[in-house]
């Protein structure tokens, strides 16, 4: 577990090292204020939850999440520090789990700092707590899959951009496939029960379950499997590339 | 402590290193060599397991690379050709980052830190961070870097390529100090390095070896060829030119420079002969003055080409 650490560490500082890291998280709060204020009508709903202020989330990800994990591994192999990091002595598994964790945490410090809007809510009535934590819990889970997925689309290749934009469609995609606009659109094409089964692996189905207050363990294997899905990917992908 | 067997890497239908075999002993400072493409890089990154062949074995101190990449890798400090460093670290984090992934922590972090510190001079940029380096002290970092965990294997990738003669000098005397006890292979375009620093001297072209031998062996073979330049004076050269026409050993005869009191002449004497002192003292004997005389100092690129050129030659020489 140590050598995981080293590298989270290192990499988790790393973002601060440039101005990337603050813009980040300014844009990720304030759109996510804007967003619950303004989209989610957070005062006209007059009520003391904060189900205006995660039902955006997914789709700030789309953009932003993106922009963490596409630097993973196609920046190390531009600039060509990935040649010095891979002949340290770690596994490509530890490489992989400690830049993964270093993201996720960055990610989870942008929602620590939205603390305040929670605050704020408890200030004006009295939410229920234990819904706001499981909404947490699922939003962060969210961020996670994506950044899995957007590491190993990363290791594919040597360009950010190309890694940005292929992380935005494919987790663009993920969250579709739940949401009603994509089976309206395969609807000729696809029967009632291939539409039912794409749909299971909406994101935002099991997202909304989460975000309602309901702790479904499948909810979170649901995620969980993805993360590991996509890190073990990330691994293949490196390891395949030093034979290539 | 390095041993590879048969080691054949490919890119796509490109054979970058075809076959190759050899093995580095305990002391033993390599010199690899060879033009560029010739599969040295490739070589030291598969060692380093950074690529995987696509065929063959590398062990390093008796442990298979494909087997165990993280305990080679333990034992080996390498510096890529690029020695990139994570360009916004500082110097001092970035050494602390390595040590912590060496496995040393706390005291001994701290220590293998300052002394690789003091042994490369690092200590006037330990707060800059590596981007707004020199080429010189950012190739110094990759150093430090390759060395923190004193390592029994070094591996280092044209480790003085693009620094000055003192940094050169420097890193060379440095590679001396440290270099018994340990299996280093150092890839270079420069002979003389080779020659300074070098027990042995491997040259590789198009992934296979074509020559193994010591340093002097690629002095002597390099030297084979080597021009002599004989600066004469105006009123003489006619007569010296009249004696390099008639001396047997001699390729080539070209006048490089006139000037309104000296002409420079550039002779190239035929293989393995040295006429130097012949060529000397016939022209003594002439009475002919000879205002400066120096002999082309041995480049590797002619060594290069005296043993890729021909086809024919490839075949491995014992020297």
């Amino acid at each position: 577990m140590k050598p995981v650490l080293i590298l989270t560490k290192r990499e988790f500082f790393a973002y601060f090292a440039t101005p990337a890291a603050w813009i980040f998280l300014i844009t990720f709060l304030m759109l996510s204020a804007l967003l619950t204020f303004y989209a989610g009508n957070f005062f006209g709903r007059n009520q003391a939850d904060l189900q205006s202020f995660f039902l955006f989330h997914p789709w700030l990800y789309v953009l932003l999440v993106p922009a963490v994990s596409m630097r993973l591994w196609a920046e190390e192999r531009r600039t060509g520090t990935i040649e010095m990091l891979m002949t340290l002595p770690f596994s490509t598994t530890e490489l992989v789990l400690g830049k993964f964790l270093a993201a996720w945490l960055f990610i989870g410090l942008g929602l620590a700092l939205t603390a305040p809007i929670w605050i704020t809510v408890n200030y004006l009535g009295s939410p229920d707590n234990g819904v706001i934590i499981v909404s947490y819990l699922a939003t962060f889970l969210i961020a996670g899959t994506f950044l899995s997925l957007g590491s190993c689309l990363s290791a594919c290749t040597k360009s950010q951009m190309v890694a940005f934009v292929l992380t935005m469609t494919a987790c663009f995609v993920l969250i579709l496939l739940g949401s009603d606009t994509l089976p309206v659109l395969f609807s000729d094409m696809a029967t009632e029960k291939t539409l039912k089964a794409l749909r299971s692996f909406g994101f935002l189905m099991h997202f909304t379950s989460l975000t309602r207050g309901v702790l479904d363990l499948r909810d979170i294997l649901f995620f969980v499997s993805f993360i590991t899905l996509f890190l073990f990917g990330t691994i293949v992908v490196l390891d395949r590339k030093k034979a290539l | 402590m390095i041993d590879l067997e048969h080691v054949t890497r490919k890119f796509g239908p490109f054979k970058a290193v075809d076959d190759l075999s050899f093995s580095v002993k305990k002391g033993e400072v390599l010199g690899f060599l060879g033009p560029n493409g010739a599969g040295k890089t490739t070589t030291m990154r598969m060692i380093s397991g950074f690529l995987t062949p696509t065929s063959g074995t590398i062990k390093v101190c008796g442990i298979d690379v494909a087997e165990d990449p993280v305990a080679v890798k333990r034992v080996i400090g390498y510096m890529p050709e690029h020695a990139s460093s994570y360009p916004d670290m500082t110097v001092l984090s970035f050494l602390n980052f390595i040590a912590e992934a060496r496995g040393l922590f706390d005291s001994a972090k701290e220590k293998a830190v300052e002394s690789i510190i003091d042994q490369i001079s690092l200590h006037s940029v330990i707060y800059q961070t590596i981007d707004t380096l020199s080429k010189g002290y950012k190739r110094r970092v990759g150093l430090a870097q390759a060395l923190i965990h004193n390592p029994e294997i070094l591996i280092l990738d044209e480790p003085t390529e693009g620094l000055d003669p003192n940094q050169k000098k420097e890193i060379r005397s440095l590679i001396r100090r440290i270099r018994e006890n340990k299996a280093i292979i150092i890839s270079t375009h420069v002979l003389e390095e080779v020659d300074a620093i070098c027990t042995r001297a491997v040259i590789i072209d198009k992934g296979k070896i074509v020559l193994d031998g010591t340093p002097q062996s690629l002095l002597t073979k390099s030297q084979n060829r080597k021009a002599l330049f004989f600066r004469l004076p105006e009123y003489q050269a006619q007569r010296g030119k009249a004696v390099f026409d008639e001396f047997p050993g001699l390729e080539k005869i070209e006048t490089i420079e006139t000037t309104d009191k000296t002409v420079l002449y550039r002779l190239t004497p035929v293989r393995q002969s040295n006429p130097v002192g012949d060529l000397v003292e016939i022209l003594h004997r002439q009475n002919i003055e000879i205002t400066d005389m120096y002999v082309e100092k041995a480049r590797l690129e002619d060594v290069f080409y005296a043993y890729t050129s021909s086809e024919h030659e490839t075949k491995v020489e014992q020297a």
